[in-house]
Formats: structure tokens, sequence, C-alpha cells
């Protein structure tokens, strides 16, 4: 017998997907990043409040997106995957607003609205709040009023959710032509956010989080909007 | 960039600091080992296509983790394979999305209907009923010694634990599938060798 061989077309594209890492194009990072950023979220507006005493800094970033909630709430308990009947989907509707809690069983994925995407986490990750609020829920397919929660069979959990409008600021561009802001639906810019460990807040390089290499912990600079201002240093961990 | 796949551990350098090149030529070189592994485990052609994409994905995820055995990342992408299959569920759910998204000629070579027909077995019991009946250290333990040929030694630097406790563990494995045959009758009542390499 021959060896068995990959379809070739499906092996050029994870030889593609995988050829990307490391530039803006890469669908695996910015699944990654979607993942962790609910966790840095919530990490990130408790430090806000910490420091501000309550008003959150993160509202003045250009390519901010806002979301408004639209129509009924719609709540449920639930186990395993299972599909959640929201109403006939509004006008002006660009998103799901959700907020799912649980606590034991596996893995929870739920669609945000960039194709290709969504969110996982780990129900029993004793690390992580017992309910994930996700601004981003992709809607139902034409056609339809329902979305599906993909739970792993034995997860219960609860949820509420809304429909929601969604508008964005635009990017701002510095001299240098980068872009810089925080990442929305239309994807990164090349300065993302990030507060320096000396407190201010200003702007990193995603890629260069890439350059440190494997097992390394370090920093990398933390600029102004300029892109050549270094104002901090921004610490990598070794995850 | 061009690598030097000969030097496997110096690509592997290229790769975990972030260069996709790297990570692409890893998967040019051990993409038929990945798949035929797969192929052995579970029942459809479909889904050894999902696990072996979700097998380098996870290469990237888990860069930092990642052991090498002899300087290679292959060892680590058979346990990978090998728990993948025990959960396809779970582990599928992370890149559901994205495998779903990747194109395909929805055409599968006659290889590889073949392997996924042709039951492998693992000391005599189907490799797919052996890893359903064992832990994932356990299961990958067996299929990187037996099937893989690796040392005892260089499957537990893969698979993350101490030499002496793989070949305890090895020891149990096998006992425990030996008694699970002795229960079933006699179909399945050819002897498990201990082996050399254990």
């Amino acid at each position: 017998m021959n060896t068995p061989t990959l379809d070739p077309t499906l092996s050029n594209a994870i030889e593609g997907e995988l050829a990307a890492l490391g530039t803006a194009e890469s669908r695996l990072q910015r699944h990654q990043r979607r993942a962790r950023g609910v966790a840095t979220a919530v990490v990130g507006v408790t430090v806000a409040a910490m420091i501000t005493g309550g008003a959150i800094v993160i509202s003045s970033f250009p390519g901010e997106t806002t979301t408004s909630p639209l129509g009924t709430v719609v709540a449920g308990s639930f186990e395993g995957t299972a599909s959640i009947d929201l109403g006939i989907v509004p006008a002006g509707a660009g998103s799901v607003i959700l907020d799912i809690t649980c606590t034991e069983g596996g893995t929870i994925e739920v669609a945000t609205v960039r194709a290709g995407e969504s969110v996982v986490w780990d129900c029993s990750n004793p690390i992580r709040n017992a309910t994930t609020h996700i601004v981003d829920g992709r809607l139902p397919e034409p056609g339809s009023k329902s979305i599906t929660i993909n739970a792993d069979a034995g997860t219960p959990w609860s949820v509420t959710a809304q429909y929601a409008s969604r508008t964005m600021t635009e990017w701002k561009t510095n001299a240098n032509g980068q872009t810089y802001g925080v990442p929305n639906d239309n994807g990164s810019p090349d300065l993302v956010p990030a507060q320096a460990t000396n407190g201010k807040i200003g702007f990193i390089f995603p890629g260069d989080t890439l350059s440190l290499g494997a097992g390394v912990e370090g920093s990398i600079n933390v600029y102004e909007s300029d892109g050549t201002t270094v104002i901090g240093q921004f610490p990598i961990g070794n995850n | 960039m061009s690598l030097n796949l000969k030097d496997e551990s110096a690509v592997w350098g290229h790769a975990c600091a972030g260069d996709g090149a790297a990570f692409a030529a890893l998967f040019t070189k051990h993409q038929s080992r990945v798949y035929a592994r797969a192929l052995t485990l579970v029942a459809h052609v479909t889904n050894a296509e999902d696990i072996t994409a979700a097998a380098f994905f996870e290469l990237w995820r888990k860069r930092r983790s990642v052991r090498l055995v002899d300087g290679s990342v292959l060892p680590w992408l058979l346990v990978t394979v090998v728990n993948l299959a025990k959960n396809q569920r779970r582990s599928a759910a992370r890149y559901r999305r994205l495998i779903g998204s990747l194109p395909r000629e929805r055409v599968a070579d006659a290889e590889s209907i073949a392997v996924t027909n042709v039951h492998t077995e693992l000391l005599g019991v189907r490799l797919t009923e052996a890893i359903g009946r064992l832990s994932a250290e356990d299961s990958a333990l067996l299929v990187l010694t037996v099937l893989d040929e690796l040392s005892v030694a260089d499957a537990a630097v893969a698979i993350g634990i101490k030499p002496g406790t793989a070949r305890m563990r090895l020891h149990r494995a096998r006992q425990r599938l030996q008694v699970d045959l002795q229960a079933e009758g006699p179909h399945h009542n050819q002897p498990i060798p201990e082996g050399d390499r254990a």
C-alpha cells in the first residue's frame, strides 16, 4: 500500500495558515487574541477602575466599538450545545451581547462577528470569572432567529442575551503612516494600547511580543502614538 | 529566509521566534507522519484531516512548552495527535471554525480510506478501542513505543514524564489491555509481548 496523503488543497491551506503566523493576516493569532481578550479585558477594566476611581480611560482610543442594546433580553439555562431563540433580528442589529455563566465541565465556544473567529474558554478553569461577557456575538444566519452555543456534553451553563447595534470610530494615523487605536471588526491597527509598568498608557507593536522567542520573559517598548517615543516597558510573561 | 530542515532544532528556534515560514516548513516535513497516525486513530478521513490541522495549530499555540526529542518536534506532534483523537469533540472546539473554513477537495485518496478501514491493532486490541480504555498519557506512551518505535526514554521526554514512571505506566497499561482482552473471550487472545524496547 502507498503512503496516504493529506488532501493537497487542505494541505496547502494549513501551510498557508501557518506561514501567515507573525503577520497581520494570521487568523490563528486573531483567534488566540480573542480567546485571551475576554480574560484580559476583565483585568484591564478592574485595573482602570482602581487607578481612576471608576472612570474607564479606554473609551478615548480611536477605533473603539460602541455597542448599544436593542430589543428584549432572553435568558435560559442549558447543558451542552444548545440553540437560543433571540426573536427576529431587529433593524440595525450588528451583534449579540451575551453573558454566559458556567463553573464546571468542559469548554464553551461562542462565534463572534468576524468570520471564522470565536471565543472559547474552559468552564472549570478556577482563575476565570464565572460569567463571561461577550459584546460581539455573531448574529443568527440570514432567515434564522437563533444562535447556537457550542458546549461540551455535560457542561451546564446559563445565559442572558440581547441584540445590539455596533458602530466603530476610525483609527488614527501618525506622522509615520502607522495606524493606532484598538482592534475592532476591521482588524488590528499597527499600534495597540498598553499600560507600561510605570503606569503610563501608550501603544505597543503587537509583533514585538513575538520577537522575544520561546520561554523568554522580558519586556517590549511602550510608545507614544508616534510609534517612536518610548515612554515605558510592557512585561511579557512566560506562558 | 532559507531554512535548513536537516537542523530541525534551529528551524524550531525560528518558529518559536514567531516565524510563520518555520512552522510551514515543519508542517511540510511532518504532515505525512502526523496524518498517517491520525488515520489509524479515528474512523473517518475527515476527522484525521481535522486532527492533523489541529496538531500543527497546537504546535504553534503551545510553542513555549513543546519538548523536542532528539531535536525533533515529531514525537510531540504524535502525542498531540493521540490526545486530539481521544477527545475529538473537545479538542475540535478550539479550532472548529478555522478548520471548517479551510478549503478541501473532499475526495479522500484510496490509501487514506484503506488505512481507516484496516483496523490497526495495538498489542492485539483495536487501536481505537485501546486508546478509549487508557488515559491520554498511557495511550500516547503505547502508541509511541509500540507503533512509532520510540524508546521508552524518548517517549517519556515527549510526554513530559520521567523514564521510570513511563516504564511503570507502560507495564500497567499492557496489563490492563491484557485483562480486558481475556474478559472479552477468545477472538482477541493473542499474548501481549513486553518487548525489549520497554
